[in-house]
């Protein structure tokens, strides 16, 4: 089948990393369009600025993160200060910052700035975007997804209200 | 739940929330063919009462308000709409995609170690990374450009490189 129009630009709006998947998302003319990545295969949803219900601007630690970077620090700080006994100071010091120091400072960082979430619900699904780092960027982001969002409805209300019929003029009930 | 700052139930910490209430479209208005007169309208193939608005795009047969369907910029009727969009033929209702720039990526990296199969695994990178790019254009995409050129530069260089040892072992 012949192709009838080429797709509107997208911008990237901001990537989520899991274990097993990765999720993009990304603003297009009349709302946002999610990615999801598994394996090889990507998956799309959209969530359509005219039936966004609720967006949702939260600040939150992300227990799993913490829990899972200060379990791997824990066992590989006993790793360094075994290879620092059977290895001399050295190679002790080398594999802690190595090993042991990243993990640390993420878990530093991430209970120091926390993970700014914004969530768009929509009437059909949801969107997720996560910023760990970039602030400024999660503030300006929420405050357009919800300028977006008001002046798409705002307009659909409009068109709407024009397209209603006229009201039937008042007058006399038809006598029977 | 109103705007403004709320108390997450979950977490206990504070979130902003601000909450739409999108107008609601109203219900479709559906012709019926009596109200035409007599040979005024046509009937739906589906629905003998509703007068037809259209004909489908890809059969033909007469379709009334309510089961004409838009897409891609043409009207099907409802049987022909489920059939192309199971088949994928409609682009406005594909939801998968091949990743094609991950997968050229990972080929390409694939050859790194296994350089001695390098013309098969460049080869592989090398097309996957021309689909990624055409893919890109598609979508209209403003990134992913560095990992489309790292597979395609990768493959070809692999490629080279796989053919080279090719050469010298039976040489």
């Amino acid at each position: 089948m012949a192709r009838t129009a080429k797709p509107a630009r997208r911008v990237l709006l901001g990537t989520q990393n899991a274990f097993a998947r990765r999720q993009r998302v990304y603003r297009i003319p009349d709302g946002l369009e999610v990615e999801d990545i598994v394996s090889f295969t990507i998956t799309c949803r959209r969530v359509f600025f005219d039936e966004v219900l609720l967006v949702t601007y939260h600040r939150h630690v992300g227990w799993p993160f913490l829990l899972t970077s200060a379990a791997g620090a824990t066992w590989f700080g006993f790793v360094a200060l075994g290879i620092g006994a059977a290895g001399g100071w050295v190679a002790g010091l080398t594999a802690f910052s190595v090993a042991v120091l990243p993990l640390l400072v993420a878990f530093v960082l991430r209970l120091a700035l926390r993970l700014d979430v914004i969530t768009v619900y929509s009437k059909r699904t949801r969107a997720q975007l996560q910023f760990w780092f970039r602030k400024r960027r999660a503030r300006e982001l929420f405050q357009l997804i919800c300028q977006l969002a008001r002046e798409r409805q705002e307009r659909l209300a409009s068109e709407l209200a024009a397209e209603a019929p006229p009201a039937m003029p008042a007058g006399e009930p038809p006598s029977s | 739940m109103t705007s403004g700052r709320q108390l997450c139930p979950r977490c206990n910490a504070d979130f902003e929330a601000v909450v739409f209430r999108p107008p609601q479209r109203r219900s479709l208005r559906v012709a019926e063919v009596g109200a035409a007169g007599p040979g005024g309208d046509t009937s739906c193939a589906v629905h003998k009462r509703n007068a037809a608005v259209a004909n489908c795009s890809r059969c033909g047969i007469f379709i009334c308000s309510l089961c004409k369907v838009e897409a891609d910029r043409r009207v099907f009727c409802p049987a022909c709409f489920e059939r192309l969009a199971d088949e994928d033929a409609l682009d406005t209702t594909r939801t998968k995609y091949r990743d094609w720039s991950t997968l050229g990526l990972a080929f390409a990296l694939l050859g790194i170690p296994f350089f001695f199969l390098g013309v098969g695994l460049g080869a592989a990178a090398f097309y996957c990374g021309i689909k990624a790019a055409r893919q890109r254009e598609e979508r209209g995409d403003s990134v992913g450009l560095v990992a489309i050129y790292s597979a395609i530069v990768l493959g070809a260089l692999e490629i080279a490189g796989g053919a080279i040892f090719l050469v010298s072992l039976f040489r």
